[in-house]
């Protein structure tokens, strides 16, 4: 069994007398700790199908399981916990709470996990060290650059020990230096932790870097 | 956190806050001077009409209390004014009476005249139940005649207020022309000022002239039988004790007949309607208050969840639940609403308690105030702990129900809504 298994997955939007199909009959296994890149031309479904794995919309039908879970299966309150237990998000830009610290922003999910405070600290700080955040810490988002914010960010998505990082266009706002970087980081998390990257990109340097390709088009796997 | 981050949203929008929680403070001002006048209002003529002869209770005839029928004697005056001195040292709780006989009757002097109300008294208990001796402002109070000798020549003292004294332009040892009509028709006598008094307001100086009850009764020539006062009035050390007074009263005189003890409230009914009326009319203006104030509370509210659709997206995302989304804005606006009404009661506090000090003249509205009873004309504005839980009481409902749309309308902001804004 797979990590990720999307099975039949079909999403439609309805404007006006069209109907798009954002993804159609879409069906992909995706293993734990694959490092894998979602690439297709602007308007092929690539946000589509990372928000219906990350469980933030709801297919028109197929079915997502991961780890064993059908996703169709859960209420509101265990979405929300699933998202936060076993789903870590980086999206495009502008992904910090404004109102807190770097070192607060990912302290966040681990307060929403009920750790206490001497554990959130432990955690936050060997994450921070680790990544190279440590003199960032207090800082707030607006005084981080944004390839900055993007660490800070992943550093959130990955402090919870998700299963699964799903990153949208995670480098669309960095120079080639800092798209670097990051990819560096995640690789690094995504071998030493086995933890799972699916990240879709426009970017040839960042698909390079991918151990494995999904390409969309119109909905469709190609 | 969650406190932690509500309270720096609170000052991203420095300005509108502090527009906001201005606006609270200035409706929260606004209820307090109202409350703290209204109070000095409702003191001022409950206890301008108690101490100037109202008293807390009254024992009238039955006619009296039902029909408002004036000049009667209290039947059984002497097997009252036993009971009530027995049970003064009986009782635990401690308490004044003082009997009392009216007239109404005229004040001349030379060409000028006036109606006024002639209340005689027994000097020495009347000071326990009213406050004329204290409000002397010239000469001295009234004394008991103790003169023996009925036939020497004796000059009838009687006291004033001082603004009647100013209009007859007479002092401390002037005399005067009192008149009234008796059983043998109209009598006038010259009498000498033996005191002035300045009550607390001019209504009550202008209308109430004092005099020995024993004079007033030899003025009127009433027969023996007839001597007893028109009406026993009490008070206690505390006006809450009023109700306990009329019940411990009312027990004990049951088996007097045709007499009630009546409270002030029952006395003056028109004062406790106006009290009624004025608390009607406070919460209508506390509604308006803090209607104003929770459409502000609501739109400040309102614009912050629109300019932080994203971040409430993100938050849900990562898998915030609505219940601390909703505990972050209703956070928010209780704290601008308690801090805006802490400062308004802080600034209408420190503003009342220095009214309430220096006092505030009503000179310019006397006249109106005289008509509403016997008001006075210097009021002391004065808050209870009540009213200003009131102040935070009501500020914290408003909070909470002016944050409950924004609420809504956070809650039904999906991630991919509030992300992808679409
Ligand atoms: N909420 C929506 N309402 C209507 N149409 C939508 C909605 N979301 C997505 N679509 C449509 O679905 C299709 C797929 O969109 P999606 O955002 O998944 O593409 P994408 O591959 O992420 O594109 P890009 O590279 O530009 O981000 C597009 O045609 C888009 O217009
Ligand atoms: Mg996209």
């Amino acid at each position: 069994m797979s990590q990720i298994e999307v099975k039949n997955l079909s999403k439609f939007f309805y404007q006006a007398e069209y109907e798009i199909k954002a993804l159609d009959n879409v069906t992909i296994n995706i293993e734990k700790a694959e490092f894998t890149a979602l690439v297709g031309p602007s308007g092929s479904g690539k946000t589509t199908l990372l928000n219906a794995i990350g469980a933030l919309d709801k297919p028109t039908s197929g079915e997502i399981t991961i780890n064993g879970t059908k996703l169709s299966e859960l209420n509101k309150n265990q979405i929300s916990d699933y998202r936060l237990h076993h789903i870590g998000f980086v999206f495009q830009a502008y992904n910090l709470i404004p109102v807190l610290t770097a070192f607060e922003n990912v302290e966040y999910v681990l307060q929403l996990q009920k750790f206490n405070k001497t554990d959130r600290r432990n955690k936050v700080d060997s994450l921070f060290k680790e990544i190279g955040l440590e003199n960032l810490s207090d800082r707030f988002p607006r005084e981080l650059s944004g390839g900055q914010q993007q660490r800070v960010a992943v550093a959130r998505a990955l402090i919870a020990q998700p299963d699964v990082v799903l990153a949208d266009e995670p480098t669309a706002n960095l120079d080639s230096e800092n798209s670097e970087k990051l990819l560096s980081l995640m690789e690094q998390l995504c071998e030493q932790k086995g933890i799972t990257f699916l990240f879709s990109t426009h970017d040839e340097r960042v698909m390079r870097r991918a151990k494995r390709l999904i390409k969309l088009q119109d909905g469709k796997i190609v | 956190m969650i406190t932690q981050m509500a309270w720096r949203n609170l000052w991203r929008q420095k300005r509108r806050t502090t527009l906001v929680m201005t606006s609270a403070a200035a409706g929260i001002l606004g209820m307090i001077m109202y409350m703290g006048f209204l109070n000095g209002l409702k003191s001022m003529m409950i206890e301008g009409s108690i101490e100037s002869g109202l008293g807390f209770v009254q024992i009238r005839p039955d006619d009296y209390i039902e029909k408002r029928q004036s000049g009667l004697t209290l039947p059984n005056a002497d097997q009252i004014i036993k009971s009530l001195q027995t049970l003064q040292k009986s009782s635990s709780l401690t308490f004044h009476f003082s009997e009392r006989t009216e007239k109404e009757g005229m004040v001349r002097l030379g060409g000028t005249m006036r109606g006024v109300n002639f209340l005689g008294i027994n000097p020495e208990t009347e000071k326990n139940v009213s406050s004329f001796d204290r409000w002397l402002v010239e000469g001295e109070y009234l004394k008991e005649n103790k003169s023996q000798d009925q036939n020497s020549f004796r000059m009838i003292p009687i006291m004033m207020g001082k603004a009647l004294a100013r209009k007859f332009e007479v002092e401390v040892a002037d005399f005067v022309i009192i008149s009234m009509g008796s059983d043998n028709g109209n009598v006038s006598y010259k009498t000498q000022i033996v005191g002035v008094y300045e009550a607390i307001s001019d209504g009550i100086d202008l209308s109430t002239v004092l005099l020995l009850r024993s004079d007033l009764l030899s003025i009127l020539k009433l027969p023996d039988n007839q001597h007893s006062p028109e009406y026993i009035t009490l008070s206690t050390e505390n006006l809450g004790d009023t109700e306990h007074l009329k019940t411990l009263i009312s027990e004990t005189l049951s088996s007097v007949q045709n007499i009630k003890a009546a409270t002030y409230k029952e006395l003056q009914p028109e004062i406790v309607r106006l009290l009624e009326f004025s608390d009607q009319f406070k919460s209508i203006f506390y509604l308006i208050i803090m209607t104003g104030f929770a459409l502000t509370l609501l739109n400040s509210i309102l614009m912050s969840v629109l300019e932080r659709t994203r971040e409430i997206g993100i938050l849900r995302a990562i898998g915030t639940r609505g219940k601390a989304i909703s505990l972050t804005l209703i956070f928010e606006s209780v704290l601008t609403g308690m801090l805006g009404c802490a400062a308004g009661v802080f600034f209408g506090g420190l503003l009342i308690l220095w009214l309430h000090h220096s006092g505030l003249s009503l000179v310019a509205f006397a006249r109106g105030m005289e008509m509403m009873g016997k008001a006075g004309s210097v009021l002391y504005p004065w808050l209870s702990a009540f009213d200003i839980f009131i102040c935070f009481f009501i500020t914290l409902s408003v909070s909470f129900i002016a944050v409950l749309y924004p609420v809504r309308s956070a809650l039904k902001l999906t991630p991919i809504k509030a992300i992808y804004d679409r």
